[in-house]
């Protein structure tokens, strides 16, 4: 290396790793060549380079070579451009930005000015990859040694990071801006010491009622108020101190929609800081709660209203923890369990009735299955009470569906369930007391006595089943009994009145076997609501066992009254050897001694009665006291001193000893019966028989004696006169027997006196019938005497006339039935007002029962704007005059205000004096409400009646005129009065007044409608045509309650129709009179153009005569609509071939229209007699109508056939056809079937309407088939024989 | 000396009056036509129709009157007289009137010539 080249090297001297690169660098291979060659510029610029601690490259030379330096290298990255492009020409070294750095390069090298670029993004190749990489740098030209531009040199710094933290900042800046507007929260930033608001998001300006406009404002401009400046003073707060401040569901009033609404609002105002930690401004976030407070107070006042219900219904509640077992109780549950102080869980279940604790079982194993615990059971409470209860609880599970919780509410139900159960007692004793009574009860219907319900008893009674007695007729069942009981369920269906027995006798066949049994009976009659009597309402009540135990009880029962009653036992106890009188009872001193107690108790008896001494009995006592022998004696003859002298007795006397302890006699007890009268009365029989007949005829009471070996009878006097015969008439046994009323006789005389020969007791009560006829009832009371033998020989006995009791007590019983049953509250009340009696019904009607109504004020019931009534009400019933039908108003127990009819009599006792009052009540209310609104409607009808133009008018089904509407007499001038005087038909015009009448007659025999066009003479004397038309209301079952009518004035209707039908007649006529000129002409001009001279001529007259047919054709169809719509079309009928007539029509069409042929397929060529013209007229619009409506095809078939007595003739083409909705109009009068293709072909829409008339005129038929695009057949059916 | 004709037509239509006239005479008839009515008096007593074809409505009078004035009077009843109308209805009337037959217009010309000669031949 020479000098040069050292010291070139000196320059690269240093330089760390790139100076040293450089220099090392095989240079030759370059374009620069080797160093030694290099100009000093490019030298001394390197050294600069390679020292400098700042990032610098070179390009230099033609193709701009790179150097740089160690600083420069890191922007390198790592194994990528370093070092390979130390020397490399610039475009190779930086293939990827040569695009942007190369323009630069070209400028400094062209203008050698230098170039400045900051943070200008170059984009290169590093680390492996092209990273976006900012720059700061700059270009500036190295002048050579000649001066020229040889190399830019190039300064740069990469600010890479910078732009990146640059770019963060506003990406984050922007953020939280949109973070701002876009958050549902209110977001605001109040920015420096003024809070000047820098931001503010939607949210934050709909809670502040403001808009835009408020932001870069002062807080304190836009918030004045005394509000704002709370905030402020806040807001100031936080800027000051830099803490943060909260607020929760602070209440605002928002500014919505011009109004305020309250909101809840949670706010947060927090200080902004700056990088160096000092506040800059405070972000203000709050979000509207107000939805969750509104939710959570809803919530409390939920649970309030709950707590509040549950207080309310004393509802228990109580949660239990399945797992651990705890229950938790609320208050109520020991208050409905009966005890002040709370209960454990195990107490409340200890009380459950026992009988519930089954219940309970099953329903707590039902509710493991469904989650939900319902049932109700009863609890025992302490004081042995019974309370119900209402048990509800639901199951709570966790994740396992294990249950872990059972929350459940217990509720006191007794008064409910004994309201249910009363409730349910009441019905079911109705019901018992008819299924289950234990008289027998049966309801007979009809004069076969159908056995409608019978209950049980009853069934037991006659020994049946239900099913073979219900349902059947009585008789059919208990045959045996017919005989007895017909007359008397016959006697109550006619006579309406209820039958009464007391222990009938029937022998019934049942359990087998003919019985004997006795019966109370009561026959009532059952009324329909129109008072008929339908059938008999049997109550039977089986006293067989009564009867015939009464038989021996009513002996016994004599026995003992004759000892009690008339053998008083007289007692007496003497003591001691000298028989001192110790007790003596009342009936001996008073009726056999007939001394004072004090007189002769502590005295010897013998002293006080000596006369004992004289008679055997001083030395009977002696034996009886010392013997120890109970003495008796009957019938003692004994003489007492009392103190109104000696006195016989008979005496059936004891004596009997008393023992002491020691067995030592200390006294005798004295028992004494007097019998003085039995003997005496014995003895005086006779005395004392004629003594009874005395006293029997002063009651009344017959008496008799019968023989009954020779019948015999001996009688009072009376006995003549209660069998209907004069006093001092003699009759036999047998003509009382005569006298019995036959049914009775067989059914209870002869039984009775066959069961007295037996039983010795002889009773009955039966009918007589007097010789005059006259019905009584007779009591016959014997006994008979037997011998020892039991033979009977007489029969003793009283009969006595029964009959007014007999008739009172069935009208009690009625009566008693008439209140029971009635469906009209009776009531019976003292004059003081105070309810004696109180029926079902009115218990039905009023709600109280008659326990609690009996002793009540009858003002109870009377509301207190009628309570002025009862005054009035009383001093009428004082004057003893009868209320009727008063309609007033009561209250039942609910207040209820009821309209009732009243009717009061006055009750009377013996002396005539008003004691009280009977009252029957009727509800009513059904009753007022139907009037009110029968009224109402009535109100309402003649309201529309009289506000309709048409005349209303209504008959009576038997077609007389009731009613007319105010337009009635407003039209024909004549007053209601007048109109009902000279009758309706007087307004109706005198020519149609028979028809009139024929009509309405008709109509009102048949029932038919009334339909009519008839004349009425208006007020002027004018008459005008009127439609009338009236209809019959029937009831259910199709009877004619009345006819409602009405008539519609069709004068203006009518005159249109005539002048209508005069201008078409007249304009057919008009029309034809030139069309008869032209057709004459045209014919003649044919027929003298028949050579066919002149070819065209022919053809254009023939073209006119069609078009004269057409036209001649429409003026008759429109004459023939206005013939049919006023009936004037009339048929002028002969007898013709129809086949051949249609034939020839078919012919003639053919050869005029020549565009179809008419196929004839004839079966039958009938004769029918009919107007052959009209009949051409309907097939001759057939025809044409087929051939119009089939322009595509060429044939229209005609089939004749005849069907039994009709001929049947078809027109079918295969044309354009009918829809299905068309084809039942097509008959219709100016129809025209609508469409696209249809509206193509001409007509008026009349041919069809008139065949169809003309067709039903004679009585035949027309109907058509079709099926769009295939074609139509039209079918006319005849009669042949007509 | 009157003059024989074998129809008399008249009709206040006096296009129709020729029109007829025209037909008939075609048909081979001696015909004459009188179209205003007021003068059939006169064309009555100039001329003796063997019938007569009126119409039923002629101005002013009535052709039913006419007819039964003409068969009420011993001179004139031998004439046969078919009226005819465009009326509808007409038919009975005119018949009631004494007209032997009746045409409704417009006609057939075939139909009406055979009606014609059937009258003619019954007179």
């Amino acid at each position: 290396m020479d000098t040069a080249a050292a010291l070139k090297y000196n320059f690269l001297a240093g330089g760390g790793e790139m100076g040293e690169l450089t220099r090392e660098k095989d240079w030759s291979k370059t374009t620069l060549g080797d160093i030694e060659g290099w100009p000093q510029s490019l030298l001394t610029t390197l050294s600069i380079i390679l020292h400098s601690k700042f990032p610098m490259f070179l390009f230099w030379g033609a193709d701009l070579t790179c150097f740089y330096n160690d600083a420069y290298r890191p922007s390198l990255g790592k194994d990528s451009k370093h070092p390979l492009i130390l020397g490399m020409p610039g475009i190779q070294a930086w293939p990827e930005i040569w695009d942007i750095i190369h323009p630069l390069i070209e400028q400094v090298l062209e203008g050698g000015e230098a170039s400045w670029s900051e943070d200008q993004l170059i984009p290169f190749y590093r680390n492996k990859k092209i990273e976006d990489v900012y720059w700061t740098f700059s270009y500036s030209p190295v002048n050579d040694e000649s001066g020229k531009v040889a190399g830019v040199f190039v300064t740069c710094s990469e600010t890479t990071d910078k732009i990146n933290a640059a770019k963060k900042i506003a990406e984050s800046e922007r953020d939280f801006r949109s973070l701002i507007h876009e958050s549902p929260l209110a977001a605001a930033v109040f920015r420096g010491r003024d809070l000047i608001i820098e931001l503010a998001n939607d949210a934050s300006l709909e809670l502040w009622g403001k808009d835009r406009a408020v932001i870069g404002k002062k807080v304190a401009h836009v918030f004045p108020g005394l509000e704002g400046q709370q905030y402020q003073s806040i807001l100031r707060k936080v800027y000051e101190t830099g803490t943060t401040f909260e607020s929760r569901e602070t209440l605002a009033l928002l500014q919505k929609e011009n109004r305020q609404q309250p909101v809840y609002v949670n706010f947060i105002y927090k200080a902004l800081r700056d990088e160096n930690g000092f506040i800059t401004g405070i972000l203000s976030m709050g979000y509207n709660v107000t939805e969750q407070v509104n939710a959570r107070n809803q919530l409390e006042e939920m649970e309030e209203r709950t707590r509040l219900a549950i207080d309310a219904n004393e509802i228990g509640i109580y949660d239990l923890n399945i797992l651990t077992g705890e229950v938790v109780f609320s208050e109520k549950m020991h208050h409905i369990y009966g005890s002040a102080e709370p209960l454990s869980a195990d107490m409340y279940i200890s009380m459950i009735h026992p009988h519930d604790l089954e219940l309970r079982k099953k329903a707590h194993e039902k509710a493991l299955l469904t989650g939900k615990l319902e049932y109700e059971f009863r609890i025992v409470l302490n004081d042995g009470s019974i309370r119900w209860i209402d048990s509800h609880s639901k199951l709570y599970y966790n994740k396992n569906g294990e249950a872990i919780r059972r929350i459940g509410t217990i509720q006191d139900i007794t008064q409910q369930k004994n309201m249910l159960s009363l409730i349910e007692d009441t019905e079911k004793k109705f019901r018992d007391t008819v299924m289950q009574a234990p008289v027998g009860i049966v309801l007979l219907k009809g004069s076969r006595f159908n056995v409608e319900m019978a209950n049980e008893t009853y069934l037991q009674l006659v020994g049946k089943k239900e099913n073979e007695f219900v349902g059947k007729p009585l008789f059919e069942t208990l045959p045996e009994v017919r005989e007895i009981v017909e007359p008397l369920l016959a006697g109550v269906l006619k006579t309406g009145e209820a039958y009464h027995a007391q222990e009938l006798e029937v022998t019934l066949n049942r359990f087998g076997k003919k019985e004997k049994g006795y019966f109370n009976l009561v026959y009532q009659p059952m009324r329909e609501n129109d008072g008929s009597i339908t059938g008999v309402m049997a109550i039977a009540n089986e006293v067989t066992k009564q009867v015939e135990a009464k038989f021996s009880l009513e002996e016994n029962k004599e026995k003992f009254s004759k000892l009690v009653m008339q053998s008083p036992i007289a007692m007496t106890i003497w003591r001691g050897q000298d028989y001192i009188i110790e007790i003596a009872n009342e009936a001996m001193l008073a009726n056999i001694w007939r001394k004072d107690a004090n007189e002769i108790i502590g005295k010897k008896a013998l002293e006080i009665f000596p006369e004992l001494i004289e008679q055997q009995y001083a030395a009977l006592l002696e034996e009886v006291f010392t013997k120890g022998l109970v003495h008796r004696q009957n019938e003692s003859v004994t003489y007492v001193q009392g103190n109104d002298g000696m006195k016989k007795f008979y005496l059936d006397f004891e004596y009997s000893p008393l023992f002491e302890k020691d067995n030592s006699i200390s006294g005798i007890m004295i028992t004494v019966n007097d019998v003085t009268q039995k003997v005496e009365a014995r003895q005086q029989l006779e005395d004392a028989e004629a003594r009874l007949r005395l006293a029997a005829e002063g009651t009344g009471l017959a008496t008799w004696d019968l023989d009954l070996q020779n019948r015999h009878i001996i009688y009072s006097p009376r006995l003549a006169v209660i069998f209907g015969y004069d006093e001092s008439s003699i009759i036999t046994h047998a003509q009382m027997r005569e006298g019995v009323h036959p049914d009775d006789r067989r059914s209870i005389v002869e039984p009775a006196f066959e069961t007295a020969i037996k039983t010795g007791i002889y009773l009955y009560e039966a009918r007589v019938v007097h010789p005059n006829n006259n019905i009584r009832w007779i009591r016959t009371q014997g006994k008979v005497i037997f011998d020892e033998n039991r033979t009977p020989l007489r029969m003793l006995g009283t009969i006595r006339d029964i009959t007014e009791e007999k008739e009172n007590e069935a009208k009690l019983m009625h009566l008693a039935a008439i209140v029971q049953s009635s469906d009209d509250a009776i009531i019976s009340k003292t004059i003081e007002g105070i309810i004696t009696s109180w029926n079902y019904a009115a218990q039905k009607m009023f709600h109280y029962t008659a326990e609690e109504m009996i002793g009540q004020h009858i003002t109870k019931l009377i509301p207190e704007h009628k309570i002025d009534e009862e005054t009035t009400i009383i001093s009428r019933l004082k004057k003893g005059e009868r209320i009727e039908h008063f309609e007033t108003q009561r209250r039942t127990r609910e207040n209820t205000i009821l309209d009732i009819s009243l009717s009061i009599s006055p009750l009377k006792d013996g002396n005539g004096r008003v004691t009280g009052a009977s009252k029957i009540i009727r509800d009513i209310s059904r009753q007022k409400e139907t009037e009110r609104r029968v009224n109402e409607n009535e109100q309402k009808f003649r309201l529309l009646a009289d506000s309709m133009p048409q005349f209303i008018w209504t008959g009576d089904p038997k077609g007389h005129l009731t009613y007319f509407s105010r337009t009635v007499h407003v039209y024909s001038g004549l007053t209601p009065l007048q109109m009902e005087e000279g009758g309706w038909l007087q307004i109706v015009h005198p020519d149609d007044r028979e028809e009139n009448m024929k009509q309405w007659m008709h109509s009102v025999q048949s029932g038919e409608p009334f339909l009519l066009e008839h004349r009425f003479r208006r007020y002027d004397g004018e008459y005008r045509w009127q439609l009338s038309r009236a209809i019959p209301q029937k009831d259910e079952k199709g009877n004619i309650q009345m006819w409602v009518g009405t008539s519609t004035d069709i004068d203006e209707i009518k005159k249109h129709d005539q002048q209508k039908d005069d201008f078409i007649k007249m304009a057919s006529h008009e029309l034809k009179t030139p069309v008869t000129t032209i057709k004459g002409y045209v014919q003649l001009l044919l027929k003298m153009n028949s050579s066919g001279k002149d070819p065209f001529l022919a053809s254009s007259l023939l073209t006119i005569d069609k078009q004269i047919f057409k036209l001649t054709k429409l003026i008759t169809d429109l004459l023939d609509v206005t013939k049919i719509e006023t009936g004037s079309l009339e048929l002028k009928k002969e007898t013709f071939l129809i086949a051949d007539t249609v034939r020839e029509i078919a012919e003639e069409l053919e050869t005029t229209t020549q565009t179809h042929a008419i196929s004839i397929r004839q079966h039958a060529n009938p004769v029918i007699y009919a107007d052959k013209d009209r009949i051409a007229q309907v097939f001759i619009n057939l025809f044409t109508n087929a051939i119009k409506y089939s322009p595509k095809a060429a044939e229209i078939i005609v089939d004749i056939s005849q069907q039994g007595n009709d001929i049947l003739i078809s027109v079918e083409d295969f044309g354009i056809g009918i829809s299905q909705a068309d084809l039942t109009k097509i008959f219709e009068r100016f129809y025209r079937v609508a469409g696209k293709d249809e509206k193509t072909f001409p007509g008026f829409g009349i041919g069809l309407f008139i065949v169809n008339e003309i067709i039903n005129l004679h009585s035949g038929k027309i109907w058509v088939e079709s099926e769009k695009e295939k074609g139509s057949v039209f079918y006319v059916s005849l009669p042949v024989n007509n | 000396m009157k003059q024989e004709v074998d129809v008399l037509v008249v009709d206040d239509d006096k296009d129709i009056c020729v029109m007829v006239e025209a037909i008939l005479k075609y048909a081979g008839y001696k015909v004459t036509a009188c179209s205003l009515p007021d003068q059939l008096p006169q064309t009555l007593s100039s001329t003796t129709p063997r019938m007569m074809l009126m119409d039923m409505l002629l101005s002013g009078t009535d052709g039913r009157d006419v007819c039964r004035l003409l068969k009420a009077n011993p001179a004139s009843s031998h004439i046969k007289i078919m009226m005819m109308s465009a009326h509808p209805d007409a038919d009975k009337s005119c018949r009631e009137a004494g007209a032997d037959d009746f045409m409704s217009k417009p006609f057939d010309m075939d139909h009406f010539i055979d009606k014609i000669k059937m009258l003619l031949a019954a007179s």
